[in-house]
């Protein structure tokens, strides 16, 4: 059996003062790359910050370069300035990344050790026991790693301590650190200050970013939205009349379930924007905004599917989901939806509606007898049978076995009017007088 | 080249066409097509027909109009050979709301197709007498205060495509080349520059009202006014 090559990719936050929480999110879309995610502690005084990804099993499904431009582009999203490089183990990228003026790990000065050994957490004990074996080795002339690599390991014991012996398998890659668990937070909250809340666009343009890195932290996880909040925390002004005292905080709640789940900004920020749109134009803000929060509430799986180079069915169900979605939401449920053939014998019954798109393989297409292309939906009763050709009958009856339907017999015909119409009317053998009804028109 | 050199062979520039077998020129893509015709005289026959013929065509029918009225019947397009798993049907009460349905559905540009259907009304047009359920709505026009009564025989969403809206369909349709098709009872006849092409059709037969393009004259003897002698169904 083979074994994988060891490949690591450390993304390296540097120049921000930005939350840890924010980072655990950016860990968290950084799953769509590797399943194997380590983000590293940094020490108090710190600000910078790294997340490891493993991607040694990986290299068919993206190459080195791409994945670089991709993590580069989902920090700066993030609003992270980043730096990405990659090594044989964590401490090798995460070394490199610290100092980037070296290309290769052989040429690192010797001080760069204590990188190399706590990649995913400081450790001050270990540093400053570190920075004694460093000093011993400047004075006997080393200048960098490579040179330090060269030394026989059985000789470093005795002359330099147990330290140095750890440090030298490591530079060999003979000693793999354990890496730490990362567990991404159970529900995708995002937040973001409000500078300016004038008017909807100025909020849209807060809220797209937090909407653009939500949508990235599900594309992670493989989900999509189906069911989200939107909160404004409205700047603690002026008394509200239905709130107790002046200054209290207020907040202003759009819950938003979606018809059918989201997984791309594209097609999620349009409708919380209308969403928005219209609640707003209802009832006004009381004061400007100070913060907004997005939440995902409810997720489902998403298809999880690669890009296909030769057809673009996959982004084509995307766009599907978004409009289907806006136009329910704007026009109201049921109004939107795709037909889907059910085995019922009355006609007006014979499909059902839904709102999913049905692939070419899933749908079935029935094989029925001639019929309208437009039928009323309660059929209407003539006084008397209107002069012109008849055509039939069509015998349609059942479901007299099902309680949950009525029974129906019908002799359906197609009538052709002296004008140049043409009906679709049934007979109601059912009913004591032979009473005859329109149901469509040929149009 | 100057402007109206540009103009001139923007105007006269043959736009890219689906064959239909009903009309010898076939459909021109990206444009705004009126078929109009009495309920029962053929026109979604004909539609149906041109579907069935171009099976790559993504397709969005919008039926404007109370729910109780006259609808498209799903069943039938499986029937004609046009598989349902490729339209999208959207039913909006108001034509304001149509129209927003109509410019999002080409904005997303997977629909080579749009289909804006007036849902017709059972007594207005038909030649059968039937008997009216007793439903009637209380009306307030604007011109005057006085409360007006109508029966279900008068259309509850009387407004039509004006001019402006459909100048507007007529960009959208460009944009995204999809083809735009209303379906009508009546033909317009004021403030229809917009439209490409104005059919009627009577007992399956297709008349060519208007058409600007100079493909149709090229690849049909038939011209404008002339009955095509297309029988349909």
């Amino acid at each position: 059996m083979g074994t994988t090559k060891h490949r690591v990719a450390c993304l390296y936050i540097f120049g921000n003062q930005k939350a840890e929480k924010n980072l655990t999110a950016l860990a968290e879309a950084c799953y769509r790359f590797t399943p194997q995610i380590a983000v590293r502690t940094p020490a108090e005084s710190e600000s910078e910050y790294a997340i490891f990804l493993e991607i040694g099993a990986c290299h068919r499904l993206y190459s080195e370069e791409l994945l670089k431009m991709k993590l580069a582009t989902l920090a700066k999203r993030f609003g992270w300035l980043s730096r990405v490089t990659l090594g044989d183990s964590a401490a090798e990228a995460f070394a490199l990344a610290r100092n980037p003026s070296y290309f290769y790990l052989q040429d690192l000065p010797l001080s760069t050790i204590v990188d190399y050994v706590t990649p995913f957490g400081a450790d001050e004990d270990l540093e400053r026991k570190l920075s004694k074996v460093i000093h011993t080795l400047q004075v006997l002339g080393l200048k960098n790693v490579g040179e330090f690599a060269t030394i026989a390991p059985r000789t470093l014991s005795s002359r330099f301590g147990k330290e140095a012996v750890e440090l030298s398998a490591r530079i060999r890659n003979q000693l793999e650190m354990p890496w730490p668990g990362f567990h991404p937070s159970l529900t995708i909250v995002e937040k973001a200050p409000v500078e300016n809340s004038e008017n909807l666009e100025a909020l849209g343009f807060v809220l797209k970013g937090l909407v653009d890195r939500a949508i990235a932290r599900l594309h992670g996880r493989c989900e999509r939205a189906s069911i989200i909040q939107v909160d404004f925390d409205l700047v603690k002004w002026g008394r509200r009349p239905d709130t107790q005292g002046e200054g209290q905080s207020r907040t202003r709640e759009f819950k938003l379930e979606l018809p059918i789940a989201q997984g791309s900004t594209k097609g999620l920020f349009p409708i919380i924007q209308e969403h928005l749109s219209r609640t707003l134009q209802k009832e006004p803000l009381l004061s400007p905004v100070d913060s907004i929060h997005l939440q995902i509430l409810e997720s489902v799986p998403s298809r999880g599917s690669q890009r296909d180079f030769f057809t673009r069915k996959e982004e084509e169900s995307e766009v599907w989901d978004a409009l289907v979605a806006r136009l329910s939401l704007k026009i109201g449920a049921g109004k939107v939806y795709t037909a889907v053939p059910v085995d019922r014998y009355l006609p007006e019954k014979a499909y059902t509606r839904s709102i999913k798109k049905l692939s070419d393989k899933e749908y079935v297409a029935p094989s029925w007898p001639h019929r309208p292309t437009r039928v009323l939906k309660h059929p209407q009763p003539l006084p008397e049978l209107p002069a012109g050709q008849l055509h039939g009958p069509e015998r349609v009856s059942g479901e007299w076995w099902n309680s949950q339907f009525e029974g129906f017999f019908r002799d359906y015909y197609r009538l052709k009017t002296m004008a140049g119409e043409e009906l679709w009317i049934f007979q109601n053998c059912k009913s004591p007088t032979p009473a005859f009804y329109l149901q469509g028109y040929f149009d | 080249m100057d402007f109206s050199q540009f103009l001139q062979k923007k105007l006269q520039s043959t736009p890219e066409t689906l064959p239909f077998s009903g009309l010898p020129g076939g459909l021109p893509k990206g444009k705004l097509m009126e078929f109009s015709g009495a309920l029962g005289g053929g026109k979604t026959e004909v539609l149906l027909r041109f579907l069935q013929e171009t099976p790559a065509l993504q397709v969005a029918w919008i039926e404007v109009g109370p729910d109780t009225s006259c609808g498209i019947y799903p069943c039938a397009f499986s029937e004609r050979g046009v598989d349902l798993s490729r339209v999208l049907f959207v039913e909006p009460t108001h034509m304001s709301e149509a129209l927003w349905c109509a410019h999002q559905i080409l904005k997303s540009q997977i629909f080579g197709a749009v289909i804006l259907s007036q849902r017709e009304r059972i007594s207005g047009s038909t030649s059968v007498p039937m008997v009216i359920p007793h439903t009637t709505t209380i009306v307030r026009p604007r011109s005057s205060r006085s409360t007006e009564l109508r029966g279900p025989q008068s259309r509850v969403d009387s407004k039509e495509f004006g001019e402006i809206e459909l100048r507007r369909l007529q960009i959208a349709a460009e944009k995204s080349g999809s083809m735009v098709f209303l379906l009508q009872e009546k033909s317009m006849s004021a403030g229809s520059w917009p439209l490409y092409m104005q059919l009627s059709v009577n007992q399956g037969k297709i008349q060519i009202l208007k058409h600007r393009g100079q493909h149709f004259n090229q690849n049909a003897n038939t011209t404008e006014g002339e009955w095509a002698q297309q029988s349909i169904g």
